[in-house]
């Protein structure tokens, strides 16, 4: 069996780093503040990540939404538009009173 | 010992890390960055590139602390990151030489601040020839103090190996130191 309190440590002093020990506090120091700012950095981008998710998510939704209600209806907005009310009417023979005319063209008629 | 620190269980001082207590940093700065020194010596054997290995995976570590789930492998998880850190370095340290480099060439390594100058380069010089893992657990337990159920859950072994690399560790130093 071998038993490590068979043989005495060999003295690994000469190799402890904190000996020097204002050294070795500056050191502490340094690191303390080296991942206190990287917390802080993580921590921030955690939070703006944690924000851009949402926020790409509604953006996206919104998106979906405009393209499919501008897809689904062709027909009514283009039937509303000045051109082809105005087509339509060219095409019927129609005469509409200016006041009609001014209000299809979107006009404050002369106000 | 790292399982309890300044009267606390290391977990609570983690938790409290996470929280982003300027003290917990503190606290856990304190408690590991000599076993860390210690993992990096044991894997690139120098001391001046261990210390800077050990400090730049306390600052990873504690930086990103808030991401650990598994607060009670704190130690074994800073183990690992200053692990690879010293293996990238031995890379790096190889794929210089391999180029042709001379030593020399190296970035200038600071002087010893000991007077002890002579043992400690002996001792270097001994551990250099012991496996790995022996490195780890007799700079682990003689230097750190730390147990064996500690050095085992930090190298993922048993504490059984973990004695026995000590004892033959301890037994080959001795001998080199001797010569």
């Amino acid at each position: 069996m071998t038993d490590p309190i068979d043989i005495a440590p060999v003295d690994l002093t000469p190799l402890d780093p904190s000996r020097d020990e204002p050294r070795w506090e500056r050191m502490i120091a340094s690191v303390v503040q080296r991942a206190l700012t990287e917390a802080r950095r993580l921590t921030v981008a955690r939070q703006l990540a944690a924000w851009a998710r949402p926020v790409l998510a509604i953006a996206a939704t919104l998106a979906i939404a405009a393209w499919t209600g501008a897809a689904l209806t062709p027909t009514g907005a283009t039937a509303t538009a000045p051109t082809s009310v105005m087509t339509q009417w060219a095409y019927e023979g129609q005469a509409p009173e200016a006041a009609t005319i001014f209000e299809t063209l979107g006009g404050d008629h002369g106000e | 010992m790292t399982s309890d620190i300044a009267g606390e269980s290391s977990i609570v001082w983690v938790e409290r890390a996470q929280r982003g207590e300027a003290e917990a940093f503190q606290v856990l700065a304190r408690a590991f960055l000599r076993p860390a020194y210690a993992v990096a010596l044991s894997v690139v054997g120098r001391p001046e590139d261990a210390e800077d290995i050990a400090q730049d995976a306390i600052v990873t570590a504690l930086g990103r602390i808030a991401t650990l789930r598994q607060n009670e492998r704190f130690s074994a998880w800073l183990m690992t990151i200053v692990r690879n850190r010293s293996k990238n370095l031995l890379d790096q340290r190889r794929r210089r030489e391999g180029r042709g480099v001379a030593e020399d060439d190296a970035p200038p390594v600071a002087p010893p601040r000991t007077e002890n100058i002579g043992l400690r380069e002996r001792l270097l010089a001994a551990l250099e020839t012991l496996p790995p893992a022996q490195r780890e657990v007799v700079l682990l337990h003689d230097l750190e103090g730390w147990t064996h159920a500690e050095i085992a859950n930090s190298l993922g072994t048993s504490e059984g190996m973990s004695r026995q690399h000590l004892f033959h560790a301890r037994r080959a130093l001795r001998r080199r130191i001797q010569e």
